[in-house]
């Protein structure tokens, strides 16, 4: 392949690879792979990458003269596009319950330290809060007063795990501190009496009672529901902590 | 002809061929898909399969759209270093005593905040300029932690404890004691790779420092974009292998000896390894791993992960002769995993 035959592909590569990020960010599904405060990055990264095709392609006659210090070849430039490739050929699916068992499910631990949060969550309204606030609000508060038998209002995916009783199962959500490579899920114990028939994977919407589930010494919280109901999957399926 | 060229031949035409039957595979595996999704058919190995693949794209893309701006960052360092740092004029800058230039290379990334992502093409364009090459290893091994974006997003995490300052003197520590060692081997054919350190005569020659500022922007961006290109390959590679063993392990392969203070900083530095998560959020990730490790391992996942993980050893390879990414690893792996064992002992906390 000639040097400007390889800097035009070059160009074209670095090209639709920014303009494929930048309308990620655009309709907002670049939220299907990363938490919400990279965003900035990634929309100037995209910038950035037409701003180097632009000046790759510009360039590709000077460039043409000067010897390439480097075996230029097509196959990298192909494993660059493979991102590319895959993002458009391959259906994008946010995780759901078929990952859960890969990765295990997460009902004490509040994906946070910080002490500050807690009382941010206490102050969101109990119908408000999602499962993520629910967790942490057990994991780190030890007055029960402040959240026991509240009203509870949440929607995530149905997960039946193994060796759960008939009328149990999680209501689970995807939560992601960076990207999906972190995702860990998150859940809560609903009993509900038909829970069996619910299928895995659905997304439901969950009205009942907060009451606290005791084991091991830890508390995690476990609804009584009053109401299930199926709801279409949420435009954004993860939870930002 | 003899047999090995033919041999040779037809090992280039395979290797030609991938790319090809590769995307082929994933243009019909997508066409499926779409079927599928259109007659919504019921067929299970096909819904089973498009789920594997759909979930393996995911964590993939994850992984890679968020390395992307930072090794950006990297190359554009590199790049800017390459067009306003004169060879002569930046050799003369390096003091002569190892043991000094290694602790100050160490230090670069608090001017220069490159992470694990793009320290690799930094870090070469600055041995090309003339850096000894242990003060390399000290910038590799350094700059991905000891650099004000990660520094803040530690602190940001876990406040000025035991994991802020550890994560610090730590990977300081490290970084110069295996800088000083490769100090020791004087031939840099072992530790390079043939070409690695040539000099472009058209990058040393006087010409190739236009005056103008557009001249030298133009050429610290083509720079950019042909690292974006080389390193990029293997971020892909990496991000792919992360996203493939993250599809297939289960995490709960891990549980049970979480707490034990010996085998768990073994844990967490191959679970950093595993994820390869970006040096500049991963206090975030660790902070989910509080209560389930003792400090010394979270420690040892918040070294060793920056230094060395899928797609940082890919890129590695691509710079350094095996052997040498060999006592790249081993070298602060073997002190980070004593450090992170004793430090667990202690009880120390966050």
């Amino acid at each position: 392949m000639t040097e400007k035959a390889y800097r035009t592909l070059q160009a074209l590569t670095i090209g639709l690879f920014g303009f494929f990020l930048l309308v990620k960010v655009w309709d907002g599904r670049v939220l299907l792979y990363i938490n919400q405060r990279f965003i900035i990055l990634v929309l100037g990264a995209a910038l950035f990458m037409l701003l180097l095709s632009q000046v790759v392609f510009g360039e590709r006659e000077r460039l043409n003269s000067i010897k390439g210090k480097d075996h230029h070849g097509i196959f990298r430039l192909w494993v660059i596009a493979l991102p590319l490739i895959l993002g458009l050929v391959i259906p994008e699916r946010p995780l759901g319950a078929t990952a859960l068992p890969n990765r295990g499910i997460n009902t004490s631990s509040g994906l946070s330290i910080a002490q500050v949060d807690t009382f941010k969550v206490l102050d969101i309204s109990p119908e408000q809060r999602s499962i993520l606030d629910w967790i942490r609000i057990f994991s780190s508060s030890t007055d029960s007063q402040l959240y026991l038998d509240q009203k509870v209002d949440v929607t995530g995916f149905v997960y039946h795990a193994p060796n759960q009783p008939e009328d149990e199962f999680y209501v689970s959500r995807f939560a992601i501190t960076c990207c999906v490579a972190d995702a860990s899920a998150v859940g809560i114990v609903v009993s509900w009496k038909e829970a069996a028939a619910l299928p895995s994977n659905r997304w439901v919407r969950v009205r009942g009672i907060m009451r606290a589930l005791r084991a091991n010494n830890q508390v995690a919280p476990k609804i009584e529901a009053t109401l299930v109901e199926f709801v279409p999957e949420p435009e954004q399926p993860y939870l930002f902590p | 002809m003899t047999a090995s060229r033919i041999r040779g031949k037809f090992k280039k035409k395979v290797i030609q061929a991938i790319p090809v039957w590769m995307t082929l595979f994933l243009v019909i595996l997508g066409g499926l898909a779409w079927l599928s999704s259109l007659f919504s058919l019921k067929m299970n190995w096909l819904n089973l399969i498009l789920d594997f693949f759909s979930r393996f794209t995911t964590v993939f893309l994850g992984i890679f759209i968020e390395a992307v701006p930072f090794l950006l960052m990297g190359t554009l360092a590199s790049g800017l270093v390459e067009v306003y740092f004169r060879r002569e004029d930046f050799v003369k800058s390096i003091p002569r005593q190892t043991i000094l230039a290694v602790v100050l290379s160490s230090l670069v990334g608090i001017v220069f905040p490159v992470c694990e992502c793009g320290v690799v093409p930094f870090m070469r364009r600055l041995v090309r300029k003339g850096l000894p090459y242990s003060a390399g290893v000290a910038v590799l091994l350094a700059v991905p932690v000891i650099n004000p974006v990660v520094i803040a997003s530690t602190y940001a995490a876990f406040g000025h404890g035991v994991v802020f300052w550890g994560r610090i003197g730590i990977t300081l520590v490290v970084a110069i004691f295996t800088g000083l060692v490769f100090s020791l081997q004087k031939n840099p054919d072992w530790i390079f790779r043939e070409g690695v350190l040539a000099v472009d005569q058209a990058e040393s020659s006087p010409s190739a420092f236009p005056l103008t500022t557009q001249k030298r922007l133009t050429n610290a961006l083509i720079i950019a974009a042909d690292e974006f290109v080389e390193m990029g390959q293997f971020l892909v590679l990496g991000a792919l292998l992360a996203a493939g063993l993250q599809t297939v392990i289960p995490q709960a392969v891990f549980q049970g000896s979480l707490q034990h203070p010996a085998i768990s900083p073994i844990i967490t530095s191959f679970l950093a390894v595993l994820l390869s998560i970006c040096s500049t959020v991963d206090a975030f990730i660790a902070l989910s791993f509080t209560g389930v490790f003792p400090s010394g391992s979270i420690l040892a996942f918040l070294v060793f992960g920056p230094m060395v993980d899928i797609k940082s050893t890919l890129m590695y390879l691509k710079v350094f002769k095996g052997k040498a990414v060999f006592f790249l690893i081993v070298i602060p792996l073997s002190l980070i995993i004593m450090v992170s064992i004793a430090i667990n002992y202690l009880g120390w906390g966050y």
